[in-house]
């Protein structure tokens, strides 16, 4: 399954309006939003069809997994919408994100838990703001990365890549104050901050998966009295894609306006791995920028001056 | 003293709201700390036992509060058991804290809740004894325990 869905939940008294972009969206926040109304009114729905009173609309069937036929109801489950409630026991099992991988629905998931296991956006984490009768479903941490890094002005850099990635940004780097050491993963980053407390820091990662890590991020952010700024693209594939090495590829530029639309979360867990097959079909037989599908080694290609600050320029890039 | 034990505990109630809806009593929402946490976390007024009216919503019972207005009355009401916090948004954890303050609660947390600037509690995995306020200490010691290879929740 693949492309935006439209879901529209509402009974006399309430009315959810909102549209899932990736394959796993996080539904989490404060108390008394309405996360349970919203969940009880799809169960009701999924149940007894109009006669619960409640009126659903979606281009996909939508339902609420539970109970302890979980894995079998799911292995049955196809091209749908599945809503997890909060204290469900399954939903933060290794088994689940096992489960869930490669499968051809969408997730909206309830819950406060971190869930390392399942990779997912920042983007895809939301929260119900109030507003009456008709509540409204937004992303909880917008804006959050700098666009702009090219001046490093920054003590250290934590990059959570250990590979290319990582290879770039210290090569990047190079000639300037900033130290740059990888936090060899996501879940090492706190870790890193925690020791270099006393630092400007610059953490870098890929936003496409660092979900289950960014309250810590920006609790981290919020709490300590040094500087820590984010810069978070996609990914790293996603940020050369981004670039002007690719600007003269439209096949590219027109993905990278919609990914939603060609990403197929059977195939794709995570919109970080689209991007890493994308940059490596699109650099196959160009010299110096041959990528590398086990991302152990950034070409040379990607290294010089001039590529360097394409690369570092891509996040202020303007899309249509 | 609030005690808060990251990850699962063999005690713990994990799904609080299922407790509630077993457990509860209809006299619970009309002590005053109840209708003070219902009037602000649910923009509810509490009208008689197991009444309760919201401006959208109309009239409705005590079964169909907030998961995390639940988890609070639970842990009023209930103080010797060990409830599972995560069930409550941040804007439940100043009442934790005040819940806390003349008596020993005892909670699980399986998630980085924020608890604003002014705290202390004390994490009370691996025996753990030290009263901490530093919200530092606190995120290294989530991390810790909340990232472990064998604790999923």
């Amino acid at each position: 399954m693949k492309g935006k869905i439209k879901i529209s939940v509402k009974n006399r008294f309430i009315s959810f309006n909102f549209t899932l972009e990736r394959n796993v969206t996080i539904l989490t926040g404060d108390s008394g939003t309405g996360k349970t109304k919203l969940i009880n009114m799809v169960r009701d729905f999924s149940e007894l069809g109009k006669s619960s009173g409640v009126t659903l609309k979606c281009d996909k069937p939508c339902l609420v997994l539970e109970g302890r036929n979980w894995e079998a109801e799911l292995e049955n489950t196809h091209e749908s919408i599945i809503f997890v409630e909060e204290s469900t026991p399954f939903l933060t099992s290794y088994d689940f994100a096992r489960r869930i991988k490669n499968s051809d629905n969408y997730y909206v998931l309830v819950t406060r838990e971190p869930l390392p296991q399942i990779p997912y956006s920042i983007d895809s984490i939301k929260q119900i703001r109030k507003k009456g009768k008709n509540p409204k479903i937004e992303s909880i941490y917008k804006n959050v990365s700098v666009k702009d890094i090219s001046d490093f002005p920054y003590e250290l850099a934590i990059i959570e890549d250990s590979k290319t990635g990582f290879q770039f940004y210290a090569k990047a780097s190079e000639g300037t104050d900033m130290e740059c050491i990888s936090s060899n993963g996501k879940s090492g980053i706190v870790d890193l901050l925690n020791r270099n407390k006393n630092k400007k820091v610059l953490i870098i990662a890929d936003s496409a998966a660092l979900g289950s890590e960014i309250r810590e991020l920006m609790y981290f952010k919020e709490k300590s009295q040094n500087k820590t700024d984010f810069f978070l693209p996609e990914s790293f594939e996603w940020l050369i894609l981004r670039s002007d090495i690719f600007s003269g590829s439209t096949d590219i530029q027109e993905i990278l306006e919609n990914p939603v639309d060609y990403i197929e979360c059977q195939e794709y867990f995570s919109w970080e791995q689209y991007f890493t097959i994308l940059l490596v079909n699109s650099a196959k037989g160009k010299a110096n920028l041959e990528y590398p599908k086990n991302k152990s080694q950034l070409p040379s290609g990607y290294l010089n001056e001039s590529n360097i600050d394409k690369i570092l320029n891509a996040m202020k890039i303007k899309k249509k | 003293m609030l005690k808060i034990f990251f990850g699962s505990h063999p005690d713990e109630i994990y799904n609080t709201e299922m407790y509630y809806s077993n457990q509860y009593d209809k006299n619970w929402v009309m002590e005053p700390f109840a209708q003070k946490i219902i009037a602000d976390i649910d923009d509810s007024t509490v009208i008689a036992p197991d009444v309760i009216k919201n401006d959208i919503f109309g009239l409705f019972d005590s079964d169909n509060l907030s998961a995390g207005v639940k988890t609070l009355l639970l842990i009023y009401n209930k103080p010797k058991m060990i409830f599972n916090i995560s069930n409550c948004g941040d804007n439940c954890a100043k009442y934790i804290l005040e819940m806390a303050e003349n008596r020993d609660i005892t909670v699980c947390l399986h998630h980085l809740m924020d608890f604003g600037k002014d705290f202390s509690f004390k994490i009370i995995n691996d025996r753990r004894r030290k009263v901490i306020s530093d919200p530092m200490e606190y995120l290294s010691l989530a991390n810790k325990y909340l990232r472990g290879k064998t604790n999923e929740g």
